[in-house]
């Protein structure tokens, strides 16, 4: 019983801590006086009542921008995320369904390859070809992540493939097609749902680390990580330039990770 | 008999000019502190690493540095970037101009002992013909050896800069006899310059240490050793820079000027011999072919506020075509002074038929600093104008392959070096910028280019410089926009160590013995 | 023939070389494949403003990049069974010389990461694993989940900040190449590392531990009376390694992907750093070198820990991979 209300407490906090920040990225932008893109006040402001972030070096307000950016961060994560898992899953689960032909062992090879990726590098180098964009940072993540919910998909599938009622479904005569539309996308979607929750963290800072690295979304876009970025430079004079942004990142992050870790407790549990 | 004797006064005024200014300058600095005194290990830090001690196969400043500091030269650059007589006891033009006879000071040796031969000198200009330096000795025919300490240059025409390119990398002294037997010798290069690289050494290391040379003739150096590192990373280098890891920082980003920094840290600025450009692609027709439209261009940019806006206020504005370039570059000869004039401007427009405008778009870099803020205030400049611009990033990566394939309508680029090559670059057919632009200069043009190359007489050199300028403001096919600048900070004083020479970003560490 | 060909096939250790040169062969693939297709000109790059057009032909064999892609891909591939990985296009060094100089430093890093999230992830693991209930426990889980939420380069930064700037107990940037002056370097982004490691490594162990204090053996051992330290030791920590260590492997790639942030914020002259110089300056060379040589590296790791894993815990059967 007691254990049962800790983790609720846990995923509240996650989940009202997530809501609020996400109604505050659309809200903040629209309610603000000042523009995310254009500086329009002096520039290193220390937070004070007018500019409770302070500004940055071109006099832009960062209390706006940071939400600004986070509710971009927001878009992108769960763009790249549903992207990665429905490609992900669908060819996961294929490779499960036919997984004795030679397709599946090369695909399985291919899967292997891209998971050895260090995504940084793969991500670099995809966006060198596509430039930096927010498209080229979600093409990235997309592919550079589909392949663990291949294999997440895969695995599940192999069992579904072997269960009984595939077989018996087979042996009734139902075609395959059917079968994987009812059967096996239904179980690989479950459980790839769960990995995809914990995975918006991974996909949201993946985001703020190309963006630091300067090849994530242009300037003058507002994004969490290129305002890190940019602030390093200003490190040892305007310490709010780096600091504000990165720590509404990793409450963010928080945030997330305790919704992601409730839902999965709370799955188990059930 | 007027050109050599010319020269030989102008070396002797140098010699004596140098001579004053040193004696002044160690005059300046017996001001507390260990003066007379050198320091131990001077480090400073710049965006990359030394990845060759190779004239031949130098490309980025940090290694030119890195040579010039430990090889052997002719002349050497003093701080207001005017060659002085460095292992050359003399050097004698002859009357027509055609040759210079170098003689080399007496009892020269390496670092190791190995003496310095005037063979020396021809190897390094055979090995430089076809190497990245070629520019440096375009202007030599051959060398012949005379003697050990003695060689003549042949010159292919006049060259009044003559003295300035044996300064540069290219015409290096090393020993002959060990590069051809050793293939491995440029990882542990000998030297005859101020400082000899350290063993252990590795091209492309991000420390780069070299230690003074005993048998340098005018040691001993302001400091006894010397250290390159490679801080890519400029917000890095400032931070080292503020907590005194470091004795100085090389080009750092125009926006740390906002900074503060400890009272030690000078923060000080110099041009680097180059300027931001606006570009149109005169291929493509239409108003970018149009000289009027140009001019108009040119006149309604507002240069002030792209300094401003883009570069921190310190890049001034151009106010010539040609960048600040000492007593040959005429100031102030662009119409307005540089200055914007809209009116007249819009009347231009009218005059060429596009009253009503027209857009387009402008690609910029996205990686070097300021340039993407400039474009945009460009934009918002033209804009006044009625010109309409979208400003599209390309990465560094592709930014000279965009200009050279003519992938562009308009481009904010910027472009630098030696005047006499910049000068060549705006007006020679099949040169750089006129192929980038696709502009047809006259044949008045290559006739000034010659006379601003050959000839020994400052005015006539001036009034050539000046009148190529005007052909190029009338075409207006490059319109100077900001001269580029860099930002070095040093917490050591300049009677140690200049983070760079006037209008050069190449270093200077004095010498304590002249 | 046949015979070899599958006594080879079932052979645990010749598969696992076969499939990671395969899998190797394939990175190196796509590595070549994805600069090339980027725009972009590294030889006009170099030459800048200088380029003539007898200059960019020159450059341009010189540097290897004419001749159709094929021919380009087949010459890399041939250079790699020489050991010849080409020359950098900006700096003519070789690659093999630039990744040896560069790699050290990184190999550092994640080894000394390594080793400090390994010893103080598995007693922490243990701890968590036998206290689940304790207050310690759930503030170590909160600790924990913080770190995992913070980006690498932000935790690095606040570090940085503090540690290097206002106390001046660790320098800002550079390295130190010799022992053990490198330690002077490498602690501060070795923690940092860290904080993205232990989070996960101590969780992994935990649930293994968990797992086997719930098999029998290990009941068997407390109803037996064995003391303590054996207990723990040979009862609970080896055989719960075996899921952490193979979890190495993976570990391992994000390691490296971590290493390209920290050593932007550290100034740390690693590979990480020279492979974001050279994606900048289209550096094809170097940086298909580099991504072969993680792609390798990931790819050993992988297996190695595999290996070591099964060997550790008897439990784990061979498999055939």
């Amino acid at each position: 019983m007691k254990a049962r209300r800790r983790l609720d407490i846990e995923f509240l906090l996650g989940a009202v801590g997530l809501a609020a920040l996400f109604l505050a990225s659309f809200l903040v932008p629209l309610l603000s006086p000042f523009d995310p893109l254009r500086g329009e006040s002096s520039a290193l402001l220390a937070p004070s009542g007018e500019h409770p972030f302070g500004t940055d070096n071109l006099g832009r307000d960062i209390f706006v921008r940071s939400f600004a950016a986070l509710q971009l961060d927001f878009v992108l994560a769960i763009i790249a995320v549903t992207a990665s898992l429905v490609i992900g899953s669908t060819i996961g689960a294929l490779m499960g369904m036919w997984r004795n032909s030679w397709i599946s062992r090369i695909l399985t090879l291919f899967v292997d390859s891209v998971n050895a990726f260090p995504f940084i590098v793969l991500a670099l180098g995809i966006v060198a070809v596509v430039g930096p964009s927010a498209p080229g940072v979600v093409a990235a993540i997309v592919l550079t992540g589909w392949a663990r919910y291949a294999r997440i998909a895969r695995a599940r599938a192999l069992v579904v493939a072997g269960s009984d009622f595939v077989s018996a479904s087979r042996l009734l005569g139902f075609g395959r097609a059917r079968i994987i539309r009812r059967h096996v996308f239904p179980n690989v979607y479950a459980e790839s749902l769960a990995f995809a929750l914990s995975e918006l963290v991974v996909v949201i800072i993946m985001i703020a680390s190309l963006s630091f690295l300067g090849a994530g979304v242009r300037p003058p876009t507002a994004e969490l990580g290129a305002m890190i970025s940019e602030g390093r430079l200003y490190l040892t004079t305007a310490w709010w330039m780096t600091v504000i942004p990165g720590a509404i990142l990793a409450i963010t992050a928080l945030c997330i990770q305790f919704v992601a870790e409730g839902y999965e407790r709370m799955r188990k549990d059930v | 008999m007027r050109v050599g004797q010319k020269l030989r006064w102008a070396l002797g005024a140098a010699a004596v000019a140098a001579l004053v200014l040193s004696g002044c300058s160690t005059g300046e600095t017996s001001d507390g502190g260990n003066d007379a005194e050198a320091m131990d290990l001077l480090r400073w830090a710049g965006p990359g690493p030394v990845v060759t001690i190779d004239g031949s196969a130098a490309g980025d400043f940090t290694s030119m540095n890195a040579i010039l500091l430990t090889s052997g030269q002719l002349t050497r650059f003093d701080e207001d970037r005017v060659p002085q007589l460095d292992l050359a006891e003399s050097i004698e033009l002859s009357d027509d101009g055609l040759s210079a006879t170098v003689t080399l000071l007496p009892d020269l040796v390496y670092s190791d002992g190995t003496p310095v031969l005037a063979e020396d000198l021809q190897y390094a200009y055979e090995r430089n013909i076809s190497g990245t330096g070629a520019g440096m000795v375009a202007s030599i025919e051959s060398i012949d050896v005379v003697d050990e300490r003695t060689a003549v240059i042949n010159l292919k025409g006049v060259d009044p800069d003559l003295l300035s390119w044996l300064a540069e990398r290219a015409l290096q002294l090393h020993p002959k006899s060990l590069i051809e037997s050793d293939p491995d010798y440029w990882s542990h290069p000998v030297s005859a310059g101020p400082y000899v690289v350290e063993e252990g050494w590795v091209p492309g290391d991000p420390t780069f240490r070299a230690v003074e040379n005993p048998n340098y003739p005018f040691g001993p150096m302001a400091a006894k050793a010397i250290e390159i590192i490679s801080v890519p990373d400029s917000a890095s280098r400032i931070l080292q820079l503020q907590t005194g890891e470091i004795d100085a920082a090389l080009d750092l980003p125009l926006s740390s000027l906002g900074q503060t920094f400890p009272e030690e840290v000078e923060m000080f600025y110099a041009g680097t011999g180059g300027s931001n450009y606006l570009i149109a692609n005169q291929k493509l027709g239409g108003p970018f072919a149009n000289e009027l439209v140009r001019q108009a261009m040119s006149l309604a940019v507002d240069r002030e506020r792209i300094s401003e806006l883009a570069f921190s206020g310190i890049q001034p504005a151009s106010t010539s075509p040609m960048y600040d370039c000492g007593p040959l570059c005429e100031r102030n000869l662009l119409p307005n002074n540089g200055a914007r004039d809209v009116e007249a401007a819009k009347a231009l427009m009218a005059e060429a038929g596009y009253a009503d405008g027209f857009s387009a778009d402008i690609k910029v870099s996205s990686g070097r600093g300021g340039w993407q803020e400039g474009a945009v205030v460009v934009a918002e400049s033209l804009a006044d104008i009625g010109i309409t611009l979208t400003v599209t990033p390309v990465d560094e990566g592709q930014h000279f392959s965009s200009i050279t394939a003519g992938n562009y309508e308009m481009f904010f680029a910027g472009g630098g070096g030696h005047y006499q090559s910049t000068l060549s670059q705006m007006l020679r057919e099949g040169d750089f910028w006129v192929a980038a632009t696709g502009w047809t200069p006259p044949a008045r043009a290559a006739e000034l280019l010659a006379i601003s190359a050959s000839s020994l007489d400052v005015d006539e050199r001036r009034a050539a410089f000046t009148e190529a300028q005007e052909i190029w403001m009338e075409a207006s096919h490059v319109i100077p926009l900001v001269e580029r600048v860099q930002l070095n900070g040093t917490r050591v004083p300049d009677s140690v160590f200049v983070p760079q020479i006037k209008n050069d970003q190449k270093v200077l560490v004095r010498t304590l013995g002249r | 023939m046949k015979r070899l060909v599958s006594r080879a096939r079932s052979n645990y250790w010749v598969v696992l070389v076969v499939r990671s040169l395969a899998v190797a062969f394939i990175v190196a693939t796509v590595a070549f494949s994805i600069l090339r297709l980027a725009p972009g000109d590294p030889v006009a790059t170099i030459l800048g403003d200088q380029a003539t057009p007898e200059a960019v032909a020159r450059l341009r064999s010189q540097l290897g990049l004419d001749g159709n892609l094929l021919q380009q891909y087949l010459a890399f591939i041939g250079g790699l069974f020489q050991g010849d990985l080409g020359v950098s296009v900006t700096s003519r060094v070789p690659v093999v010389t630039i990744i040896v100089n560069s790699i050290g430093p990184t190999l550092a890093l994640i080894a000394v990461s390594s080793v400090i999230g390994f010893l103080v992830s598995v007693p922490l693991g243990l701890f968590l694993a036998l206290r689940p209930r304790s207050v310690l426990t759930k503030s170590v889980n909160f600790v924990s989940t913080l770190s995992l939420s913070t980006p690498g380069f932000y935790l690095g930064l606040l570090a940085l900040m503090l540690f290097a700037v206002a106390l001046g107990i660790a320098p800002v940037a550079g390295y130190d190449p010799s022992f053990p002056g490198m330690l002077r370097y490498l602690w501060l982004p070795a923690l940092v590392v860290c904080g993205q490691l232990i989070p996960v490594l101590s969780r992994v162990f935990r649930t293994s531990v968990q797992r086997t204090l719930g098999e029998e053996f290990t009941e068997a051992a407390i109803v037996r009376g064995i003391p303590r330290w054996r207990y723990y030791v040979h009862y609970l920590v080896r055989p719960s390694l075996a899921p952490t260590i193979a979890l190495l492997g993976y570990v391992a790639g994000q390691l490296l992907s971590s290493a390209v942030m920290i050593e932007m914020v550290f100034g740390f002259p690693g590979i990480g750093t020279q492979l974001v110089r050279a994606v900048s300056t289209r550096d094809y060379p170097t940086v298909q070198g580099i991504v072969l040589v993680f792609g390798v590296f990931v790819v050993l790791i992988t297996a190695l820990s595999e290996a070591v894993s099964t060997r550790i815990d008897h439990r784990i059967g061979r498999e055939t991979p």
